[in-house]
């Protein structure tokens, strides 16, 4: 239809709104690159469509993972675990870890942003994967870390709620955590990050090796933390902490 | 004319709440001060009309019993409105059937001069009467329809006067489209979208950040899907651009 003259506003500011162009819920396909055979993802997304807790089965695509890949889920001392079988992602009942059998997870388990899975590997690693759901602005749930002792530290999986990267470092970004606790972020080999604080900073020590007088000498350099990838996650180690994450 | 009623534009807002889903809003109003073609300033009351004319038409004018000349046009609306020497903002809604068979073709305002002299000699409006003015053009006593008839063949030309720089808006109410699932199958991704209406046209646009519209994606809905390779962006949504 053409229209001959100018458009015109009606009086009212909320009538010119009904007449806007119409959007759909905003949606995601977040690429995550990992040569990890244990990754720790995050939950930025929640359920396309209902805004629910995303299912873990509808959350990691299956593209370029193998049959077989585990995908696991620790909250409160419990594992819950999934394996990706023939139909995609099926609740495991069988595998243990650390010794104890995991618990059967809900069917209709949902995964709330924020929280964090491991994701083990067992076919080719240099191949991305997506994690897919709906973007939301709202506040995440806050999260709750378990204090733990210098003597008997506490774990607790965590990850960013947003589709960004995150900076350990930013102003108010981690607020009271204690000065023994630590964040380990997994690397291939088993030789992981574990960032510490060092004068309110979170970083790690860097080994560098050289040949000094015929002998191998090695220093270390303490070296601020790199900004944590989207949709990845760590573990944080309370050795008395009890810090409040601000993503 | 089917379903159609006129409200003020004052109550902009509670039209649109009434209005159907798929049903289209229409507005108009004029800048005034509007003449008739003697270049008389036009009087409260008087008739403007909305003509809608199909694509290739020209406008073929309005007959002295108020019902237009020729096929190619349809009365959208008319209505006693004038105030002011113009027409005010004005808001109606017509239904999503009328509104589809609308779609292809021009709306103009129109000013009808149903201007008829009374008995004792002055100038009134003939009035208004099942959506239509009881006399367009007729220097006529009022209830001398056949003298009236006379004289508008001689100036159906100007019976009806288009009024330039109207303001005219269409828009339909449709729902916001929402992406029911997902799949990724290769390089290939597939969005089912739910709620999208006939009135709108759809995309897919891709973007870095959520409130960004980005790009459209090269891809058309079919059966309530769209198909397209996997976007570098992060982020995508489905943009909705009403037709009218």
């Amino acid at each position: 239809m053409k229209i001959r003259s100018v458009l015109c506003a009606l009086a009212a500011a909320a009538a010119a709104t009904v007449f806007a162009d119409v959007t759909s819920n905003v949606c995601g396909l977040l690429k995550i690159t990992s040569d990890l055979n244990n990754t720790i993802i995050g939950v930025p997304w929640v359920e396309v469509g209902t805004g629910a807790d995303v299912k873990v089965a509808k959350l990691v695509k299956t593209d370029n993972l193998t049959p077989g890949d585990m995908l696991y889920y620790y909250q409160n001392g419990t594992w819950n675990a999934w394996t990706l079988g023939a139909q995609g992602w099926e609740r495991n009942t069988t595998v243990k870890v650390d010794g104890i059998t995991v618990a059967a997870p809900q069917e209709a388990q949902g995964v709330a942003r924020g929280k964090a899975l491991i994701l083990e590997r067992k076919g080719d690693v240099t191949k991305p994967f997506y994690l897919y759901g709906q973007f939301t602005s709202d506040a995440a749930a806050a999260q709750t870390i378990t204090v733990g002792t210098a003597s008997a530290p506490s774990y607790t999986l965590l990850a960013s709620p947003k589709v960004e990267a995150f900076d350990f470092n930013a102003e108010g970004k981690i607020v009271n955590p204690g000065v023994n606790d630590q964040i380990i972020i997994p690397k291939n080999g088993g030789d992981n990050t574990i960032l510490t604080l060092q004068d309110g900073k979170w970083g790690y020590r860097k080994a560098t090796t050289a040949k000094k007088f015929g002998k191998t000498v090695t220093t270390y350099t303490w070296t601020q933390a790199d900004a944590l990838a989207a949709g990845t996650g760590f573990w944080y180690v309370s050795k008395g902490g009890t810090p409040t994450f601000n993503w | 004319m089917k379903k159609v009623f006129l409200m003020v534009a004052a109550m902009g807002l509670a039209a649109a709440s009434f209005a159907d889903m798929n049903d289209a809003l229409l507005s108009f109003a004029t800048h005034g001060p509007d003449k008739y073609a003697d270049g008389t300033t036009v009087i409260d009351g008087e008739c403007y009309a909305l003509v809608w004319t199909a694509a290739g038409a020209e406008f073929g004018g309005f007959k002295a019993d108020g019902t237009l000349a020729s096929a190619t046009d349809r009365l959208v609306l008319a209505a006693p409105l004038a105030k002011g020497g113009k027409c005010p903002q004005t808001l109606f809604q017509i239904n999503a059937a009328v509104a589809d068979e609308l779609k292809d073709g021009t709306y103009a305002v129109y000013l009808l001069d149903t201007r008829v002299k009374a008995e004792d000699g002055t100038t009134q409006l003939a009035g208004f009467k099942d959506g239509k003015a009881k006399v367009v053009n007729a220097q006529a006593a009022v209830g001398d329809s056949t003298a009236a008839a006379a004289t508008t063949q001689t100036k159906v030309a100007l019976a009806a006067t288009a009024v330039g720089g109207a303001a005219i808006t269409a828009e339909t109410i449709i729902d916001a489209p929402q992406i029911t699932g997902i799949k990724v199958e290769g390089a290939t991704v597939k969005v089912t979208v739910a709620g999208m209406s006939p009135a709108a046209t759809y995309k897919v646009v891709t973007c870095t950040k959520p409130g960004d519209v980005g790009k459209a994606l090269d891809a058309k809905a079919k059966d309530g899907t769209f198909e397209f390779k996997k976007p570098e962006g992060t982020f995508f949504k489905v943009i909705g651009t009403r037709n009218f």
